[in-house]
Formats: C-alpha cells, structure tokens, sequence
C-alpha cells in the first residue's frame, strides 16, 4: 500500500544556514502525524517544503507514491493551514471557504452544497455571510480550517492551528478536531510547538529541532520515555524532577554521590549498578512524585527540602519544593496542608523513573 | 493600600456595550482576579478603574472617595501590561526613575532600588541593560518599577500571557510571594483560570460584560452559580447535560440515570421537570464492566468517541444518546482500564457531585440546605 | 483619604492650557483661508473695508469668475489630474504588488532609480522635455500633461503602494495559490482589496500634487487645456487686479481639494505614517 507521503532526505538552506538537515519520515494514509519542536526548529519551513511553497536544497517528496519536486503547489493536492490562518479579510466566511472550489471553477450549485456542508461540520454555518475580519479567534481557526477542508486533497498541512487562542477555547477546538479527523479519515500532518497538541492528537510524533528529527514515535512513548533529555524537558512543559548523580567505583565498590543529600533506595541503587555511565540524571514526573511533611517509605529518591507553594488547577494541586535552589514538583489530589518555607519530604518514586547520561542527554534505562 | 467599590458601571463603545452594570467591591490588601474569555470586557473594566476610560453610567470609589472624575494620572495607580514597556536603559535606571521624580536622594534612591531588587528577585542583574535580559526578567523589572511607585493600587492586565510555561509557573509564586510581603491591593486581569485559581482571594468570573460570579477559588469551582462559571473553571470544563426530573428518577434522553428521592421532590417542587445537571470530569469512574445506577449513585451508558493524552491525566469524550461529556483519569488507571475509541462503557457519578442548572437562565438551582 | 481635588484642578488647568495652545495654531493656519473665502463673496465696493468686514455679500465675483474662464480651467484641472493619478495608480499598483512578491534581479536599484527621479528638480527637464512634446506634437494636449503627470506621481505612489502590500502577509498569497488562483487574481480580487485605503491614500496625495502644479502646466498646456494654476497665474498685469474675482476663482480651485481630502483624511493619515513604526 503506498505511503501518502514520504519525506525524503529534504535540506534547506535560508541565507547560509542550514535550516533542515536530511529530513526523512513517512506518514500512512489517514494518519495524523505531528510534528513536534520548538519555534524556529524547521516545521512551518518543512510544511511549505511538502506544500511546494518553497524549494528544498536537495531531497524529494512523494505523495501517494508520485514524486512531486517538480509541481507546483497546486499541482501537488496539498491542503493547507497557515500559522497566520491567512484568511481573505475583505471576503465573507462563504467566500472564503469557497475560495478553492471557484479556482477549480466547479459548478455553482456545487460549491453552495459543499461550502454548506463543511460550515455545518465546523459548527460555522451561522457566521457564513459575516466578513472574515470580523470574527472571534475561535471561529478564524475554523474557517481556516473549513477553507483547507473545501480543498479536496491527498495530504492536509497544518501549521500551529491552535496557536493564539485562549487555552479554554484551544482545549475544545483540540478536542473538536480529533473527531473530525477520525470522522474524515484523512491523512493530516499537523505542526506545533505545543507539546499538548502532540500527546492529545496524534498518532505518530515526530521530535525535530534546529531542522533534525530526533525521535519518531507515539505519544505515550515520547512523554514517558523520550530518548534524550532535552525532549523530555520540552515534552513535559519543564514540571520535571531531575536529581544528579555520580557514580564512582572505588576498589569494587560502587559509591554514589549527589549535592541534593538524596537518601537512594535499595531498588534504585541495584538500577544504578548496571549504569556504565560515571554522571547521571535521574527523571521523574510529577506524578510519580511525592510531597509530604514527612514520608516514611520511600522507594525511590528521597529529599528534604522546603516547601515552595502549590498551583491549583481545579481537581488537582501541582505542589513545589526547594533544595539547594533545584524545584521539585509532585502532583496531589488534595489540598497540601503545608505552610511556606516548612521542611518537607520529597520523595521521587522508583516507579517511572528514567536515567539518563547527563554528558550526552541520552536514555540509558 | 485601598479598598475599590466599582458601582453600577456601564460602558459603551458606539453601539457595542463592553460592560453592563458591573458592580464590585475589593477589600483592602486583597488579591483579587478578574477572570474572563478574551472580550469579556475585563481589561476595559481595569482600565476604567485605572482612570484611563471614563464608565458611561456608573462611579469608581477608592476608599470612599469618588475619583471618577480624577484623571489617571493623579489616582496613584501603578499598572503592569502584558507586554512590558521599559526603558532603553540599564534594569537599575528602570527602577529608580519613579524613585528620583520623587525627589529622593540618590542615597535613597540607591537603598530603595537594592529593597525592591531583592523583593522581586532581580538583585543579580541591576546593571544589565533591559535588552539583554530575559523575557520573565523584564517582566520582573516592569514589576519593580510598578513597585517602586508605591502607589496605593496595584492593575495587572494578564502579565504573564508572554512567558513561556516554565517562567510562568515560577513566576506566579514570586507574585504571590511578593503580594503576601508587600501587602498591597492588586486587581488582576486574566483568561487563564488556573493562574486565578492559584493566586487570588477571590475571583470575579465575566463574560460578555457582565460579572457570573465572585468568590473564593473554591467557591466558584465547587460551587458555579452559572453555566458559563462551571464550564470556564477547570480543564477541562464542568459537563452540563439535559435531564427530565421524574418523582424518583432522573432521565437523560429517555432513559434513567439515578434515583433518588428527596432531591427530585425538592425540584419538582420549584416547577422544574426539565433541569441541566452539571458535573466535572474528574469526578467520574469510567469502566468497561457494566453497571447500573441506584439510590445516590448516577450511571450513564455511552461509547468512547475521543482519547486525549495530556500527560499528567487523559481526557475521554464519552456520548450517550446525542449527549456529550468529558471524563478526566489519571494516567494510572487509564493504563488499567485500557479505555479505546469507540469502546461502550458505564460512566458513574455520585449524586453528591451533580450541580443542578435551570435550563432556562442557566443558573444553578439551589436544593435546600446541600450545595453551598 | 485622599483629597484628588487640588491635584485634579491643577492637572485640568495644564490641560485646557495646552489645547489653547492648539487652538491658536490651527487659527493661524485657518485665518489666510478664511481671507479668502470672506474676500470671494465681497462686493467690490467693500473690497477694502477691513480684514472681518462682509455686510453685504454678493455672488458677482463667482459671475465674474466664470466669465474670466475659470469653469474650464476647473474642469481641465479636474481632467488632468484624474488622468494623471488615474496613469500613476494602474502602473503602480502592478509595479508594487511586483516589487513586494517577486525577488526581481536588482530590485533594490529599481526600486532606488524611480525614487530618484523624484529627487531631480523638476526645472531641470522642463526644457528636454517641452522640446520633445513640441516635436510630437503633445504641446497643449491633455494626453500630455496627463503622462508627465503620471510620470511624477509614480515614484510616491509605488513607494507607498508597495508599504501597503508588504503589511499583507505573503501567507495570504500562498493560502490563494494553494487554493489554485492565478496572480492576477491574487492581486486583484484578494490583495488589492485589502490594501484598498492605502491606494487611496496615495491616490489623494498625487491628486493633491498634480492639483497643485504649476510650472509645467504653464509650459505645456495650450489655450483650451489650461488648469486653474496657470489661469491664475495670469490674473496678474491685468489692468484693476480684481480682487474679488481671485479669491472666487481661488475658492472654486481649493473646495474639490478639501472635499478630497475630508473625504480620505483617515486614510491619509495612515499613509503618512507608514515608514515610522516597523513591526
């Protein structure tokens, strides 16, 4: 069965810099493939790359098995979003969703029954005869999308659709647009710096920065076990816990040490005897983490710090403690019944923990 | 310090009306959030209070005294915006220019600049040149300013939005950190309802000009007195489906749900047979084993139309009939449940974490004595 | 609690200060203009009566005017400046939206060069150019008058024009281009719209300046197609300088202008300030 696209080997230079090296990645037909990396990693670049917007330096790009470096944008059937959403401001929603079909001059009545058709999915069918530049974010972010679905086409590009909006309308809009997609059963490749936007909607992600995949894979695998820290980092919005450790072997013995006084557990300690590594960073999330006034059992790392605060995100508590200027983060289901600067326990479960090298930022287990 | 009564305020720009009838009162020392989508007309009501729009109907009071009628400049109010607007100078210069206008000495100036550097946390890089500096630091620097004005009233029109979610975390505890030290007045303006939730005393929740709600962060999740209240506060927001009250049933698309006696009597009672039930995502078991409801115990039968991972906890969308609400679960019991798309399951909801809504106003209903 | 009254009259005083000062400006400003006006509608025994005297206001001097030739020179006027910001649109807006979209070899030096000749004193070509006309036998023809018009209003026009579409995002070109449009429907129907004010506003600025001009409307137009500039121009030598009668002719000449310009004032506005605030 042919790939609906395959990316291959694509480079790009913008003024002396290279901006994509040697992308390589394929997505299935009706899947959803997000493209995950920080602003100015080579996504919107690499979009207008598949799109035909702009020329690679080298490589090729398939679409339904045909090689396509040679055809213009139109000739490629790609749909797509901007970041910017582009709309024609001085037209109504109609007309801009209409736009594609009056460029294929297809019949009048056809355009009408389709335009209504994808508005009425949009939930958009009452702003049809409104202009374009007088709409609210959320309803610009479906005509755009309304515009790209009137567009019949092999592969749908997205770039940061749910960019600019307020989180409560970006949540449902998100929530929304799964559905459509399982509705549709098209092939979509979405790119996004927002890391929620990869665990809630694709099917494959892939991790690219500074214009270099470095991870392709789901997004359990990716959130629980990225294979290098810097992406666990970006993954998780920053709410890591990380303990560093040394580990020295002195006359058959292993000796572990770390500036935070953590006390290791028995299990943790037989994990750390197979590292080859000599510096360690131990990762944990927050739910895998605990803070308490005073923790018994820990099987795990255990710290004594000071507690910071705590987020209340409604149904949760995102709690935060210090030690030796380095943040801990546990998540907990009721309020924490401690008070600002009192000593507390961190304890950093076994249970979740990855390690990794903290030379290379590479997983070791 | 100062107490701020916003009375009956209207405003209107041409024929769009931005606020109708707001009325607000803020204690002194308070930390209090004004909480709303974009175009609520939050930031119109922090700038009227700022003495920058004049209210069409209506009069702003600091401590008693009506200053609607005195110009920005003389009401002693220091405001923080979302996109900081400092001077092309070094941090140190930022913060002691509303210091020396004041006439202090540059002794003065010098001890005041180093007291606040060290509050907000910026004591490390006095001398370095705003452009140089991070984008959390020059937000910090706007606040040293503000600060450094001493005025009587703190505005602060949603200061973190630009900060990427790291700075923002750290810096709603510095704020809140700061505000507890300072012990001033601050009114602040955001859409992001965890930031309000965290930092407030009280929250007062907006929409479309007018003020749903104001309350303690508690009050206003666990107890919304309006639709738009439950669904904005949490993440994801309170579900509200359509039910028919029988005598001693409850009945969603036809079919029951719950029973239950003395609840649906009491609402009956007050003429409502059809009611919106409001409930949050968090506070119900999701399960592929059938189950049915009782006394108390509210069980719905939908499929699984959407799974979204969100890293700390998953979201499903579940349908039942044509009604549509969203489950949260944490990851744990997610993997143990092993919960697809499309999958049938059995949702299950104590009656003690159901909210009653009139369908008609969208106002909760209040059952005697339970229920805040 | 706090007293604000002190500080409130104080601060209202500073204020009120400060528009007076504006208002005195504007007056200086206004006061040539308003001498005009009273003048065109004075009899001419009143002629000179004062500067604010008027008691008997008559429309002789419009009579006047018209019998002097000065409706076709309006007319003219009208003729040749519609025609010459008509030329400098169309071709500016094609060159703009050319300049904006397309990496054109040395686009920056073209760019430059039709900027530079604006910065040529004009007098300098009127002799190459009245020499050249008179050969082709373009002197005194509207159509002439009309392309060197054209001709110097381009450069402002392009320069301002090609601002306008740099502020539509290329995304707007490429949404269209994938939807499968052509350029020159990208141009016409989607970008052209949305920088619709500006035109406009470059469009008043070179009806304003052709309005205006004088010297080679004086040295190539003919008897029929004279504009106003070079009408009044000749009111001189005349024996009795008819006062009245020149301010007639010199409020017909100034109200298109002031209708032009109350018209599109918010546009203009905005095309004055388009090089000041780079995003």
């Amino acid at each position: 069965m042919k790939k609906a696209l395959i990316v291959s080997e694509i480079v790009k230079k913008i003024r002396g810099k290279e901006v994509l090296k040697s992308v390589t990645f394929e997505v299935e037909k009706g899947q959803l493939l997000v493209l995950l990396g920080p602003p100015g990693s080579g996504k919107t670049t690499l979009l207008k790359i598949i799109a035909g917007l702009e020329k690679q330096d080298s490589g090729s790009i398939y679409i339904n098995g045909e090689k396509v470096d040679d055809k213009p944008p139109y000739e490629r059937k790609v749909s797509m979003v901007f970041e910017t959403l582009a709309l024609y401001s001085n037209m109504t929603v109609y007309e801009n969703i209409a736009s594609p079909m009056i460029a294929e001059k297809k019949p009048r009545e056809i355009i009408d029954k389709k335009v209504k058709e994808i508005a009425s999915i949009l939930r958009i069918e009452h702003l049809l005869n409104r202009r374009a530049d007088k709409l609210s974010g959320g309803e610009r972010q479906r005509v755009a999308i309304a515009r790209a679905l009137a567009k019949e086409a092999e592969i749908y590009l997205l770039d940061e659709p749910f960019s600019n909006l307020d989180a409560k309308i970006r949540y449902a809009l998100r929530t929304e647009f799964k559905k459509l997609k399982t509705m549709l059963g098209k092939t979509l490749v979405l790119a996004t710096s927002d890391p929620l936007d990869a665990l809630a909607l694709g099917d494959i992600v892939v991790f690219i920065e500074k214009g270099v995949i470095i991870q392709k894979t789901q997004p359990v695998e990716l959130y629980y076990k990225p294979i290098r820290l810097d992406i666990s980092r970006y993954v998780t919005g920053r709410i890591l816990n990380e303990v560093v450790l040394k580990k020295k072997t002195e006359g058959g013995k292993t000796i572990i040490t770390s500036e935070l006084d953590v006390v290791i557990s028995e299990s943790v300690l037989r994990d750390l005897q197979d590292i080859p590594v000599e510096n360690i960073i131990l990762t944990s999330h927050p739910d895998n983490t605990m803070i308490e006034k005073s923790i018994e059992n820990c099987d795990g790392l255990k710290i004594r710090g000071r507690f910071l605060g705590y987020e209340y995100r409604g149904s949760e508590f995102l709690v935060f403690a210090e030690y030796k200027n380095h943040l801990f983060k546990a998540l907990k289901y009721e309020k924490p019944l401690a008070d600002f600067n009192e000593p507390v326990d961190v304890c950093i479960k076994r249970e979740g923990l990855n390690f990794y090298d903290h030379e290379t930022g590479s997983l070791l287990r | 310090m100062v107490s701020v009564k916003i009375d009956s305020v209207s405003k209107s720009f041409g024929n769009v009306q931005a606020l109708k009838n707001v009325s607000l009162e803020i204690a002194n020392g308070e930390f209090f959030a004004i909480l709303g989508p974009s175009g609520c007309g939050k930031t119109t009501l922090l700038r009227i209070i700022a003495g920058l729009e004049r209210p069409t109907k209506g009069r702003i009071f600091f401590d008693e005294t009506d200053v609607t009628d005195v110009p920005a400049e003389i009401r002693d109010v220091s405001m923080v915006f979302q996109f900081y607007a400092l001077y092309p100078t070094t941090v140190y210069n930022n913060i002691a220019l509303p210091l020396k206008s004041r006439g202090l000495s540059p002794s003065q100036v010098h001890e005041r600049v180093e007291e606040i550097a060290k509050l907000v946390g910026i004591e490390n890089i006095l001398n370095a040149h705003v452009d140089r500096i991070s984008v959390a630091d020059k937000q910090k620097v706007a606040l040293a300013r503000a600060i450094a004005k001493q005025p009587q009233l703190y505005l602060l029109d949603e200061p973190l939005t630009i900060l990427d979610p790291v700075s923002r975390v750290i810096m709603r505890a510095e704020l809140k950190r700061i505000q507890k030290e300072l012990k001033q007045t601050i009114i602040y303006v955001t859409h992001d309802q965890i930031e309000a939730l965290t930092l407030a005393d009280r929250i007062a929740v907006m929409n479309f000009g007018v003020v749903e709600q104001v309350g303690t962060p508690l009050q206003v999740y666990d107890y919304p007195e309006t639709v738009f209240v439950g669904w904005f506060l949490g993440e994801p927001g309170m579900n509200f489906i359509e039910a028919n009250v029988e005598p001693d049933v409850l009945k969603i698309s036809g079919k029951p749900v719950l029973r239950e006696r003395e609840v649906f009597e009491d609402l009956r009672s007050k003429g409502y047979e059809r009611v919106l039930i409001g409930f949050r995502a968090e506070h119900v078991k999701i399960s592929k084993t059938p189950s049915t409801y009782s006394n108390g115990k509210g069980v719905i039968e939908g499929v699984v139309r959407v799974v979204e991972f969100m890293g700390t906890y998953y979201v499903v969308d579940v349908e039942s009939d044509g009604a549509e609400f969203k489950v949260k679960i944490d990851p744990r019991s997610f993997s143990s449940s092993s919960i697809k798309e499309g999958e049938k399951v059995w949702c299950t909801i104590p009656l003690d974490k159901i909210l009653f809504f009139d369908p008609n106003n969208n106002r909760r209903i209040n059952i005697g004595g339970s229920n805040g | 609690m706090r007293d604000y009254r002190k500080a409130t009259r104080f601060f209202k005083l500073r204020k009120y200060l400060k528009l007076g000062v504006l208002i005195a400006i504007v007056l200086v400003y206004l006061l040539p203009i308003y001498g005009m006006f009273n003048l065109a509608f004075r009899p001419r025994a009143e002629m000179f009566s004062g500067f604010f005297v008027l008691t008997q206001p008559t429309l002789e001097n419009f009579v006047e005017a018209y019998e002097y030739g000065a409706y076709s020179a309006i007319v003219n006027s009208v003729i040749i400046t519609v025609g010459g910001v008509g030329l400098a649109l169309t071709l500016s807006v094609l060159a703009s939206y050319a300049f904006s979209r397309f990496n054109v070899k040395g686009k920056n030096l073209l760019m430059f060069y039709i900027l530079s000749t604006r910065m040529m004193p004009p007098i300098t070509l009127i002799i190459p150019i009245f020499i050249m006309y008179y050969t082709i036998g373009l002197k005194g023809t509207y159509l002439g008058l009309i392309l060197v018009y054209g001709m110097m209003a381009l450069p402002l026009s392009v320069w301002m024009t090609k601002s306008f579409i740099d502020d539509v995002p290329k995304d707007i070109d490429e949404a269209a281009i994938i939807d499968g449009h052509s350029t020159m429907y990208i141009l016409f129907k989607i970008v052209l719209p949305m920088v619709a004010p500006g035109v406009a506003a470059s469009a008043a600025f070179a009806a304003i300046t052709i309005w205006n001009e004088f010297l080679f409307a004086l040295l190539l137009s003919g008897i029929d197609t004279k504009p106003t500039s070079v009408l009044l121009s000749s009111i001189r030598g005349e024996r009795g300088f008819n006062w009245g009668r020149v301010a007639a002719i010199e409020v017909i000449y100034i109200i298109p202008i002031i209708i032009l310009v109350f018209w599109l004032q918010k546009h203009m506005l905005r095309g004055l300030t388009f090089g000041t605030v780079r995003r």
